[in-house]
C-alpha cells in the first residue's frame, strides 16, 4: 500500500488540488469547462486501464457513458428516485452490469473484430435509445436542476469523483490486478498458461473501465441536465477518449491525465477558430500523434517505450 | 403482395450494389495491408462532393467528371498512403490501432474540411435525368438507380479483369501470404500504395452513385463507412465475392425493414447484422481462416 503510493500519484493528487479554489477565482463559463476537463480525464484514465493495461481497444466507450447518464435521467423521469449520489453511483452499476453482459459474448474478439463490433454496438445503443418510447425517443429527457443553482456542488461532486476514481484506478493498475492485466495484454497465451484467469479478468477489467464512465455518465446528466440519445452516445466521446489516451501517452498513469486536458483546449480552440468544422483540429493532431508519437508525450520525455504494445498477442 | 416484395427486393438490390462496391475497395486494402480503413466512406464522399462541384460550377454530368474524380483520388489515396499509414503501420504490434485510428483521424480531417468546404448543408447532385422512371407491371424503376446498378457490375467485372493483371495478381498474392509475395519479387510498399489508390478512386465512384440517388451532407461519410464495414465483416474480410452477397444483403434487409417495421429502424438493421455475424461467425460467411483475428 504504502510502496503503491508513488510519485505519480503524489502528482495527481497535487493537479486536483489545485482544482480546489476553481470555482472561487475563475468565471463560470471557465469553471464549466474545468468541470468537462475532469470528467474526460476520469474517462481517459479508465479507459487506459482496458486499453493500455488490458489490452482490448474499445471503441464505443460511449455506450457506458450513455447508459450511465440514461440511468440517471430515467430515474429523475420517472420520479424513482432523487437522491443524486445514489443515482450516481447507480448509473456506474448499470453500466458495470452492462459490460459484464455484453463482456462474456464480445471479448472472444481481438483486435480489429473487438474494435468493429464495439464500435457497432454504440450505434446501436444510439438508435435504440432513439427509437424507444420509454426513453422519449429523440425528445431526450431533462433532469431537474435542484434550485437555488450553483456550480459549486458540480464542481466539487466532480472533483470528489474524480479523486476518488482515479486514486482507485491507480492502485488497480499497481496491485496484482494490474500485473494479471499486463500479462494478459503481453501474451495471452502465456497467461493462461501460468493460471491467470484470461476470460474472467477481460471481463473484469471491461466492467471495471465501464463502472467509472458510468459514473462520469451519470453525472453529466446531472450537469448538462439534458439528455440526447445522439449527445451521450455519440461515437465523438469514444473518438475524444481515444486521441487523449494515445496523446498523453497509453499504459501511462499521467499520460491520460495530460491528454484529457490538452484535447479539450484545443477542442474548444478548434470552436473559436473554426466553428463549424472544429474537428479539424483535433482530427490531425491524432494523425500526428500516430505518425510521429506513438506512445504520447510521456513517451517522449520518458524517452523508453512505454507499455506501447497493447495489441502484441502473437 | 407479391408486387410489393418483388419491388422491395429490387430496391434492396440497387441500394446493395453500392454497399458492395464500397465494401470491394474496403476488403482490397484489408487484404493487401491487414488495415481498417475508416476513412474509406468519406474518400467516397469526397468524391461526390467533386462531382457535384462540378455539376454547379461547369454543368459536367457526373458520369463524365468521373474522368478527373478517379485519377485524382487515385493519387490522394496514394500520397496517403505513403505519406501517413505508411509509416504509421511500420511497427507490426500497433498495426491495429494506429490504421485504425489515423484513418479515422483522416475521416474527420476529410468530412470536417467538407464542411468548411461546402457547409453542412444537404445537397443533392440533380441530373436531367433524375426523375426519369419505368413502371414495369406495377414496379417502378428510377433510372439513375439503374445506372447506378449497371455501373456497379461494370465495375466489378473490371475488377475481375484487373485481377488477373500482373498488379492484380500481385494483390492476390499479398493477400495469400504477404512474406512469400515479397521473396517473389513483389514490390510491397508500392503495390500497398497502388492498392490504397485504387481503393479510394473505387470508393469515390460508389460515393458519386450513391450521392446521385440519395442527398449529400458531409456525415454522411462516417455511416456509409459503417455500413461498408458491416459489409466486409459479414462477407468476409478479405472476400471479394463475400463483399458483393454482402452488399446485396445489407440492401435487402434494408429495404425490407424499412418497409414492414419502418424506416427509423433502417440503420439499426446493419449494426445488428455487425455485431451478430461477430458473434457467431467472425468470418463472414465466405471468409478464411486466416483472417481470423489474433
Amino acid at each position: 500500500m504504502i510502496c503503491a503510493l508513488k510519485r505519480p500519484l503524489i502528482y495527481y493528487l497535487l493537479i486536483f488540488l489545485c482544482f480546489i479554489p476553481t470555482p472561487y477565482l475563475a468565471p463560470a463559463g471557465i469553471t464549466a469547462f474545468i468541470i468537462l476537463m475532469i470528467m474526460y480525464m476520469v474517462m481517459s484514465e479508465s479507459w487506459n486501464l482496458l486499453g493500455g493495461y488490458l489490452g482490448d481497444l474499445s471503441f464505443g466507450h460511449a455506450v457506458f457513458f450513455g447508459i450511465g447518464a440514461y440511468t440517471v435521467a430515467l430515474l429523475e423521469h420517472y420520479g424513482i428516485s432523487n437522491i443524486q449520489p445514489f443515482n450516481i453511483l447507480l448509473a456506474g452499476i448499470s453500466s458495470m452490469g452492462l459490460a459484464a453482459l455484453i463482456g462474456y459474448p464480445f471479448l472472444r474478439l481481438k483486435g480489429f473484430y473487438f474494435a468493429i463490433g464495439t464500435l457497432g454496438l454504440s450505434e446501436i445503443f444510439r438508435l435504440l435509445f432513439r427509437n424507444s418510447d420509454i426513453t422519449l425517443g429523440p425528445k431526450g429527457i431533462m433532469v431537474p436542476v435542484p434550485l437555488p443553482y450553483t456550480i459549486y456542488p458540480y464542481f466539487y461532486g466532480i472533483l470528489g469523483i474524480a479523486i476518488g476514481s482515479i486514486f482507485i484506478i491507480y492502485l488497480i493498475e499497481n496491485s496484482k490486478l494490474g500485473l494479471a492485466f499486463l500479462s494478459i495484454k503481453d501474451d495471452i497465451d502465456a497467461a493462461r498458461m501460468v493460471g491467470v484467469r484470461t476470460t474472467a479478468y477481460r471481463i473484469l477489467g471491461f466492467s471495471l473501465s465501464a463502472f467509472f464512465v458510468g459514473i462520469v455518465g451519470g453525472f453529466f446528466a446531472y450537469f448538462n441536465s439534458y439528455v440526447h440519445p445522439d449527445g451521450v452516445f455519440s461515437m465523438l466521446i469514444s473518438f475524444e477518449l481515444i486521441l487523449m489516451v494515445y496523446f498523453g501517452g497509453v499504459g501511462t498513469f499521467l499520460g491520460p491525465l495530460l491528454g484529457a486536458a490538452v484535447v479539450l483546449f484545443a477542442e474548444e480552440l478548434g470552436r473559436v477558430l473554426i466553428q463549424q468544422g472544429y474537428l479539424l483540429l483535433l482530427s490531425i493532431m491524432l494523425i500526428l500523434t500516430f505518425v510521429f508519437m506513438p506512445s504520447g508525450v510521456i513517451g517522449i520525455f520518458t524517452r523508453r517505450e512505454s507499455l506501447i504494445n497493447p495489441f502484441k498477442r502473437s | 403482395m407479391m408486387t410489393t416484395l418483388l419491388q422491395l427486393a429490387l430496391n434492396g438490390v440497387l441500394e446493395g450494389a453500392v454497399y458492395g462496391l464500397l465494401a470491394l475497395g474496403l476488403t482490397l486494402v484489408f487484404g493487401v495491408m491487414r488495415i481498417m480503413n475508416i476513412s474509406h466512406g468519406d474518400f467516397g464522399i469526397f468524391g461526390a462532393y467533386i462531382s457535384y462541384w462540378f455539376l454547379v460550377k461547369f454543368g459536367v454530368d457526373p458520369f463524365i467528371s468521373l474522368t478527373i474524380i478517379v485519377p485524382l483520388l487515385f493519387l490522394l489515396g496514394l500520397l496517403v498512403q505513403r505519406v501517413l499509414i505508411s509509416p504509421a503501420i511500420s511497427d507490426p504490434s500497433l498495426q491495429v490501432q494506429a490504421s485504425v485510428m489515423i484513418t479515422w483521424g483522416l475521416a474527420l480531417l476529410i468530412s470536417n474540411g467538407e464542411i468548411i468546404l461546402w457547409s453542412p448543408d444537404y445537397r443533392s447532385i440533380i441530373v436531367p435525368y433524375s426523375y426519369v422512371s419505368f413502371y414495369l407491371s406495377g414496379i417502378v424503376i428510377n433510372l439513375p438507380r439503374v445506372l447506378v446498378l449497371l455501373s456497379a457490375v461494370l465495375i466489378t467485372g473490371f475488377y475481375v479483369l484487373f485481377l488477373r493483371t500482373k498488379v492484380g495478381k500481385a494483390i492476390s498474392a499479398c493477400t495469400q501470404d504477404r512474406e512469400a509475395a515479397v521473396l517473389m519479387g513483389v514490390n510491397f510498399n508500392k503495390l500497398a500504395g497502388i492498392t490504397f489508390g485504387i481503393s479510394t478512386a473505387t470508393a469515390a465512384i460508389s460515393g458519386m452513385l450513391f450521392a446521385l440517388t440519395h442527398t449529400l451532407y458531409p456525415a454522411l461519410g462516417f455511416q456509409l463507412n459503417l455500413k461498408a464495414l458491416t459489409v466486409m465483416v459479414f462477407g468476409g474480410i478479405g472476400s471479394m465475392s463475400g463483399a458483393l452477397i454482402g452488399g446485396l444483403v445489407l440492401g435487402m434487409a434494408e429495404s425490407i425493414v424499412s418497409f414492414f417495421i419502418g424506416a427509423t429502424y433502417k440503420d439499426l438493421v446493419s449494426f445488428l447484422l455487425l455485431v451478430a455475424i461477430l458473434l457467431t461467425k467472425p468470418t463472414g460467411i465466405r471468409g478464411k481462416e486466416f483472417f481470423l483475428p489474433r
